[in-house]
């Protein structure tokens, strides 16, 4: 019974020996700077020339990568939490499709319909985290049934209002609507223009936009991904709030404990996901200017992917927010480079599998050295 | 036996119960706590000594039963209102997260925030200030941990249980309630712990403790009441009872007179 804790006056001095190395070991972030400088290295080396690192090619790896970091900050802080939402790729279709119906369908200002749905799509998230909490299910099966109930509606909705799937002509009722524009616009576009004036970047050689520049400004969509990024990253590790999270994930009844109210703490959580995925749905009604029944399929366990290779752990309470928004632009980058390189797209897929099985062996493997245990 | 005990109750339990379903775990018990004493709480294995504590703290819904603190009846319903009303508890099993480093297990629910705009605001932790606060008392308390950003798991049971109870130390401000705190720890580390346990009374609080241990009974314990089968079975003075006594009333081979 007393074997484990020897009590030997210079175990603290065996504690600090291997704390420098454990430390830099046992960041969460080490699985995605090693995968990031992977696979930089690998298409600057096999696929420098196909395009991809020019600035159009920049831009489309960038706004890839954006669109996985933004569902992926909000799966990260709700992971550590100790939840999950499968709910979130059925959330940014059926978000998506409900601006659409109330922009076009029913003539709403474009601001009025992006707010409204905003409030809906959080409210279903406060809903998820609810059920979860009240019950005490598995949030795995309760954001499941979410997972069916909102793509069923994604799809029910515009085939019963418009008889069919997708809703055009966002575009053209978000003309000149500020709100809008936070989703679907692009900033710094002077900064470009002087960019491409000076042969920095590339431009148009002739045509209507002749002298123009190739990338005309940055896109808001991945003004957001940083954005979130930096107020997770911020979150997590400066606040109290942060701290409760990892408590909440960590240990829920040790921290209930500890005067932590865990249970709005994972609903916010669930709220915040549900935010997120969101703001991809309006980014991406902004800049397709429709909304499609199956936009967001798959993408919950692409952010979870994002997530765990980003060295956060299934069961809660560890993990890292710029670690998963390394394993994001890991996603984009390889997504791009195999299209630039002219791989089979569906081969993507392929990595994804294979990625995740290695980011969670080593992690676990990693954590076992360092814990001597689990 | 150095601080002197008052005559005044500072908490006062009637009638407690819990029942699971069918079980039975705690049935109308009583629990009288003074001022400044260390009341030992004693029984076998599943007579219900985790159970009355959880009650009395709201850690769980209580069956039945009330509770008053300097004789005005109060609700305390979550852990947060025990903490409130300035009962600080170290639960069975349950005191630390594993996964978070010493330091911020040591304020855990308590952080404390920067003293501006950002704090105010967002919640934005004074690392500094917590740091030096926890590292003043480890030393004052002569707790050894070298390394405060390392997570609990990583530390040995002894070490654990004792930055459990540095965190009653801090912040416990009247009364401070352990369940088992020197459970499965070895020889120096029990010492430690116990030593921690005389230094809560000596900051003034009054201690409700769960042990196993008859030696620590004797030995820091002022009162001890005997748990049986979730009933109340004897409350003795430590000074009145030995420590056959009290095996005898804790497996009910003795029946208590006075209760
Ligand atoms: N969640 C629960 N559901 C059902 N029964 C429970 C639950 N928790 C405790 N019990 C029962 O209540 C009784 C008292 O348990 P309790 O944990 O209070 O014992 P204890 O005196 O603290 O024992 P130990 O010395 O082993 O810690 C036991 O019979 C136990 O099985
Ligand atoms: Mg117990």
């Amino acid at each position: 019974m007393t074997s484990a804790t020897q009590p030997t006056a210079n175990s603290d001095e065996r504690v600090k020996e291997i704390s420098s190395f454990r430390n830099a070991l046992i960041r969460p972030e080490l699985g995605g700077i090693v995968g990031t400088i992977a696979v930089f290295t690998f298409f600057l080396l096999f696929a420098f020339d196909s395009g991809m690192f020019n600035s159009q090619g920049i831009m489309n790896w960038s706004q890839i990568s954006a669109q996985f970091m933004i569902i992926a900050v909000g799966a990260c802080l709700l992971m550590i939490a100790g939840e999950f939402d499968l709910s979130v790729g059925s959330m940014i279709g059926f978000a998506g499709m409900l601006i659409a119906i109330f922009s076009v369908t029913l003539g709403w200002p474009v601001w009025l319909a992006i707010i409204v749905t905003f409030v809906i799509a959080v409210s279903i998230g406060a809903l998820n985290g609810f059920i979860v909490v009240r019950t005490g299910l598995p949030s795995f099966i309760v954001t499941l049934a979410f997972l069916f109930i909102l793509r069923g509606f994604a799809i029910y909705l515009p085939q019963t209002i418009e008889r069919k799937t997708i809703i055009g002509g966002v575009s053209d009722v978000a003309e000149g609507d500020w709100l809008a524009a936070m989703f679907g616009g692009k900033i710094f576009t002077g900064f470009f223009q002087w960019m491409g004036d000076n042969g920095i970047i590339a431009v148009f050689e002739r045509g209507t936009r002749k002298g123009q520049p190739v990338v005309e400004g940055l896109p808001m969509l991945i003004v957001w991904a940083i954005g979130l990024v930096i107020v997770g990253h911020i979150i997590l590790t400066k606040t109290k709030f942060g701290n409760w999270i990892f408590a909440a994930g960590g240990d829920s009844e040790a921290a209930r404990n500890s005067g932590v109210p865990v249970n709005k703490v994972k609903i916010l959580m669930f709220m915040f996901t549900a935010f997120c995925a969101t703001v991809l749905a309006v980014c991406q009604v902004m800049e397709f200017g429709s909304a499609g029944a199956d936009r967001g399929l798959l993408k919950e366990f692409e952010a979870i992917i994002a997530v765990v290779i980003g060295g956060a752990l299934l069961t809660g309470g560890y993990g890292s927010v710029i670690g998963a928004a390394l394993g994001a632009l890991i996603f984009g980058v390889v997504q791009q480079g195999l299209f630039f390189a002219g791989v089979e797209s569906s081969l993507f897929r392929v990595f994804l599998g294979l990625i995740l099985l290695g980011a969670v062996i080593l992690n676990t493997y990693i954590r076992r050295i360092i814990t001597g245990e689990r | 036996m150095a601080s002197q005990i008052g005559e005044k109750t500072i908490l006062r339990a009637r009638g407690v119960s819990k029942h699971y379903g069918g079980v039975v775990a705690l049935e109308a018990v009583d629990l009288d706590l003074r001022e400044g004493e260390v009341l030992a709480v004693v029984g076998d294995n599943g007579a219900g000594k985790s159970t009355l504590i959880k009650a009395l703290t709201g850690a769980i819904p209580k069956t039945s039963g009330t509770i008053e603190m300097d004789g005005q009846e109060v609700q305390i319903n979550s852990p947060t209102d025990a903490k409130a009303a300035g009962i600080e508890t170290v639960y069975q099993d349950l005191a630390l997260v594993n996964e978070l480093s010493i330091s911020k297990n040591m304020f855990l629910g308590r952080e404390i925030v920067r003293d501006d705009i950002l704090g105010r605001l967002f919640g934005t932790l004074d690392f500094g200030q917590m740091d030096s606060e926890i590292r003043a008392l480890f030393q004052k308390l002569d707790i050894r941990i070298a390394d405060i950003y390392r997570e609990a798991e990583a530390f040995s049971g002894g070490q654990r249980q004792a930055v459990a109870l540095a965190k009653t130390v801090m912040f416990g401000k009247r009364i401070a309630i352990l369940d088992e705190p020197t459970a499965a720890l070895g020889v120096r580390e029990s010492k430690m712990a116990m030593d921690l346990v005389r230094s809560l009374k000596d900051h003034g609080l009054s201690v409700i403790m769960i042990t196993h241990n008859m030696q620590h009974v004797m030995n820091y314990c002022d009162r001890v009441m005997v748990l049986r089968l979730g009933r109340l079975a004897a409350v003795r003075d430590v000074k009145d009872v030995d420590g056959d006594t009290l095996v005898g009333l804790i497996t009910g081979a003795t029946e208590d007179k006075a209760a």
